[in-house]
């Protein structure tokens, strides 16, 4: 969810590299993750090109034909998360995600890498709380290998004692190493713990370690023959290729995998918030931040994609209302961002503020409350309005120009509305949301008792920068 | 049966033989040309145009049609290494102020600008280039060319927006130690050149960001921001040939840099040393570690030196299962997160090569990679995986301009490298060219302990003495780790 949550994205390219030095706070990188849209699909005619179909055993092949692309990009989307581990076993889909990346029965580890890199193609995989997706790049003559690689692992994954101990370890490494080399890690473990009491979300991705050592292969084997398994699966194609050949050669390929019925998802529903949450972290850090979020709806109720937007008027940009508050006419705070987490189950819509040197959390928190509340109650505007809706869309378009884009977005529409190109209707739906929209929306979600405040202060913090709650 | 050839016939034929074999020869002599620039690359290159405006202004404008938008990157010869003694970080704060006001705008009607029309503004420093990237909509393509040309060339510098921006760099510079995201790399830096500005972490001292004026950075920008010291490109839904005129036409007014070049040139000065050195940052109670190999590279402008960098870096880390320090590191299941970066630069730079691991396997992981670094120097790599090096950058290359943004992102390697608009073309085929022996060679170099130096973050007391046999072994505290600039 958060940029401080450890990324599984393994995009193995070895592009030349360059200057990457992007220090800017991880949660800048929040915004990329907003997505999203509400409400049922409507009539659109700009789908040429695509096309859906399900194979006699339940994969859902989405095609995207577009001959002025160079390449091929295909996205496996399994619908199983994080928010599927069984209970005592947090961790388990990321385990999953390791055995489909290291060799099949068909195909031994390496074999996929290899025909890749004589190509000059890539591959990315990443296990999120909703789903589990497999993207791979490369140029369009490698199409039937890199579909019978795709469907091996899908039928033969290597589930052994050595695989999984091995799964295991790198899970527990990743994610260990990974929160100790990202402080802003524990903001988010504690922004999800407090938003969430009951649903999964309140654990990460990588799971808990004492749960990860107690897997054992049997577990894996059942998990995958649930949620590994075609009726579970969307296939997303996009690029330089020919609809009527493509879907010959996947149902040749496909087809035989034996499926079972589409897997439900069974856990708890979040219980609804009724007071305000609070609590303070520790860190060795000298720039305190903090977090306020407000619980949202899911990603296809009505009002998510009015809070979409409200999130941007106030904190999508450097024009944005919290932005030009704390940041440039205060100067409280040295940056605020945010968005509404894509979770496909309710989710939360999260601010965050990094504070200025000498500024303590009691100023920043209530600078930062007082103007939500005037934002809710009509200062906002309709030139904000506006600056939001742009930004949005040119995101789109960007997001919408590469195969590989589209297919992860081809394949997570599918998921969540059942069509693989409603997101080509993101703009217009944007551009339909009023002002009243927003303010409705804020008023009905901004709420004292819907909210929950994670602090992280310097260890060694002095008066001035203690929280809120210390001071009382 | 009695063949006859007449002697009109036998000219007739030696015509035809002479033709089919000065054909033959004409297609072999081409096939051989088209194996040393690969076609593929060719085929996919876009058509672009590419102009020196009369002041110095670089550009090039690809065509890139396939959606409405426009991505530029704009790269400006002002970076770090060009901080004056005790003031580091101006050549950042200068960067940001950038986008402060402009042209008629003050800063909050500026910024509601480029949020306005939809551009996605990006402005980075790094040691050698102030880097700006944008991506805006066609319809808004006017407004985004005139607003980059305010930015880069019509500076307001207000007071007011200035006191915030040293607020806010501050504060920048001390987030980005906590977030630690360039500790090993900056630390790195600091150790190879502690003499000079390039030494020290682009976004500035702490101590020294306070005491830069509005004066220093008018005068940083007069210096350092002329339309000869910047490149253009923009790629998508353009004409080349018209959009080069347009923005060759909006930036003429302005004038080339008056100071010669030799005065401003950043000075160089990397530390050497006689053994391997290793640092330690010590983060007490970790239990993973984080590890940095870096290594010295002096190749600048020596595009075939490059390229056996670029390769060598590829073959080390690039597809982590596939390559020497993947299949070492990763059968023993030592680490995670491997990976090797070579980064673009006109100067000399340094080869990255990261890695995570638990504690335990610290010294390992340490162990295993000198050991490859040094088989790579003592002895060749072989020619089939040199070719199967080849083979990744001919298809990287190929796949590599599928969109606008990817398009800007391959001219912006060439102009970080000083390399001319045309570079790919010479990197591939020096990569195309590469033998063992250049890879040897530049092996033997960069790879030496005079140039190489490794960095590890985690918890020191866990390793720090089995290290010792691989080299001299520092421990320093990992929160002083990036404390001082010169």
């Amino acid at each position: 969810m958060f940029p401080y949550t450890k990324s599984e994205s393994q995009l193995r390219s070895t592009a030349p590299t360059m200057t990457l030095s992007t220090v800017i706070m991880c949660a800048v990188l929040i915004s990329l993750l907003v997505s999203s849209a509400s409400a049922g699909p409507r009539p659109r005619d700009k789908s040429k090109g695509s096309r859906d179909s399900t194979l006699t055993n339940g994969i859902t092949v989405l095609s995207f034909e577009d001959k002025s692309d160079p390449l091929i990009a295909i996205t496996v989307l399994y619908d199983v998360g994080g928010r599927d581990d069984p209970s005592g076993k947090a961790g388990l889909a990321k385990v999953c995600q390791w055995i489909m990346n290291n060799g099949s029965l068909g195909y031994w580890k390496g074999e996929r890498e290899r025909l890749l890199h004589a190509a000059g193609g890539s591959f990315s995989s990443q296990v999120r709380q909703d789903n589990s997706t497999f993207s791979t790049r490369f140029p369009k003559d490698l199409l039937r290998q890199v579909l019978l690689i795709e469907a091996d692992r899908l039928e033969n994954p290597l589930i052994t004692r050595e695989t999984v101990e091995a799964a295991k370890r790198s899970v527990i490494r990743e994610g260990t190493i990974g929160r100790e080399n990202n402080i802003y890690s524990a903001l988010t473990t504690e922004t999800l713990k407090q938003s969430y009491t009951t649903h999964p979300y309140r654990i990460d991705e990588y799971g808990l370690e004492a749960e990860l050592s107690a897997i054992e292969p049997e577990d894996v084997r059942l998990f995958m023959r649930r949620f590994y398994q075609p009726s579970n699966v969307t296939l997303a194609i996009v690029g330089n290729f020919k609809n009527k050949h493509l879907l010959k050669e996947v149902v040749e390929i496909f087809d035989d995998i034996p499926s079972s019925p589409k897997p439900e998802h069974s856990y708890l529903a979040e219980p609804e918030q009724t007071e305000e949450r609070r609590a303070t972290v520790n860190a060795e850090l000298q720039t305190p931040v903090f977090i306020v979020s407000f619980h949202t709806p899911s990603l296809t109720d009505p009002d998510r994609l009015a809070l979409e937007v409200l999130s941007a008027m106030l904190v999508g940009n450097r024009s944005s209302f919290l932005y030009q508050r704390l940041v440039t006419e205060s100067g409280l705070c040295f940056t605020v961002g945010g968005a509404v987490a894509e979770f496909s189950d309710p989710s939360i819509l999260y601010c965050y503020a990094f504070l200025n040197q000498g500024v303590t959390f009691a100023e920043a928190e209530t600078a930062l409350l007082k103007e939500l509340e005037n934002g809710a109650n009509g200062a906002l505007t309709g030139a904000d309005l506006t600056i939001a809706k742009n930004q949005m869309e040119a995101r789109f378009v960007t997001s919408w120009s590469g195969a590989l884009g589209r297919s992860a977005k081809m394949a997570r529409s599918f998921q969540v509305w059942g069509d693989g190109m409603y997101w080509l209707d993101r703009v217009e739906r944007i551009h339909d949301i009023s002002l009243s929209d927003v303010l409705n929306v804020a008023q009905k979600y901004l709420r004292a008792s819907n909210r929950s405040s994670i602090f992280l202060e310097p260890h060694e913090a002095t008066n001035s920068q203690q929280a809120p709650d210390d001071e009382k | 049966m009695t063949v006859v050839i007449s002697r009109r016939s036998s000219t007739k034929t030696t015509f035809i033989v002479k033709t089919a074999v000065s054909l033959g020869a004409i297609l072999l002599l081409m096939s051989l040309v088209t194996s040393f620039v690969p076609s593929s690359f060719a085929k996919v290159r876009p058509y672009s145009k590419t102009r020196i405006v009369q002041n110095g202004l670089r550009l090039s404008i690809v065509e890139r049609s396939e959606r409405p938008l426009i991505s530029f990157h704009i790269l400006v010869r002002a970076g770090s290494k060009y901080d004056p003694d005790g003031k580091s970080g101006l050549a950042s704060v200068t960067a940001q102020m950038l986008r402060q006001g402009a042209g008629s705008r003050k800063a909050e009607e500026f910024q509601r600008l480029i949020d306005s029309i939809g551009v996605r503004l990006r402005i980075e420093v790094t040691r050698d280039a102030v880097e700006i990237s944008a991506t805006c909509l066609r319809k808004e393509l006017l407004s985004c060319t005139r607003l980059l040309r305010d930015m880069l060339m019509e500076q307001r510098f207000e007071e007011a927006s200035f006191a915030r921006q040293i607020q806010r760099s501050v504060s920048a510079a001390l987030q980005a130690k906590d977030a630690g995201h360039a500790t090993l790399s900056d630390f790195a830096f600091q150790q190879f050149f502690s003499d000079v500005a390039y030494g020290n972490s682009p976004l500035g001292d702490v101590e020294q960001l306070s005491s830069i004026t509005l004066e220093d950075v008018k005068a940083f920008y007069q210096r350092f921001y002329a339309p000869d010291r910047i490149s253009i490109v923009a790629a998508g839904a353009v004409s080349a040939k018209d959009y080069v005129t347009e923005i060759s036409q909006t930036f003429s007014p302005y004038h080339k840099n008056k100071h010669p070049e030799k005065d401003i040139s950043a000075k160089l000065n990397a530390r050497r040393t006689d053994s391997l050195e290793l640092f330690l940052l010590d983060t007490p109670g970790a239990s993973g570690a984080k590890i940095g190999f870096f290594a010295l590279c002096d190749s600048a402008k020596d595009t075939r030196a490059f390229g056996a960098e670029l390769m060598l870096s590829h073959l080390l880390a690039g597809f982590p299962e596939l390559s020497f320090l993947g299949r070492k590191l990763g059968s023993e299941d030592l680490v995670s997160n491997l990976r090797a970066e070579m980064p673009f630069s006109a100067d000399q730079t340094l080869m990255e090569i990261q890695m995570d691991c638990t504690s335990d396997r610290v010294v390992d992981a340490v162990k295993e990679t000198l050991s490859t670094l040094r088989v790579l120097r003592e002895s060749r790599i072989s020619k089939r995986e040199i070719e199967e090096g080849k083979k990744f950058y001919r298809g990287f290359y190929a796949l590599g301009f599928e969109t606008a943004h990817d398009v800007t992102e391959r001219f912006a390697e060439l102009m970080r490298a000083d390399l001319s608009f045309k570079g790919h073309d010479t990197l591939l085929t020096e990569l195309n060219d590469l033998t063992q022996a250049d890879l040897r060679m530049t092996s033997e170099r960069i790879f030496a302990p005079s140039h190489l130096i490794v960095v590890i973050r985690g918890d020191a007391s866990q390793y720090a003495e089995d290290l010792r046999d691989f080299g001299a072994v520092r421990v320093v505290s990992a929160r002083e780790a990036n404390g001082k600039s010169r």
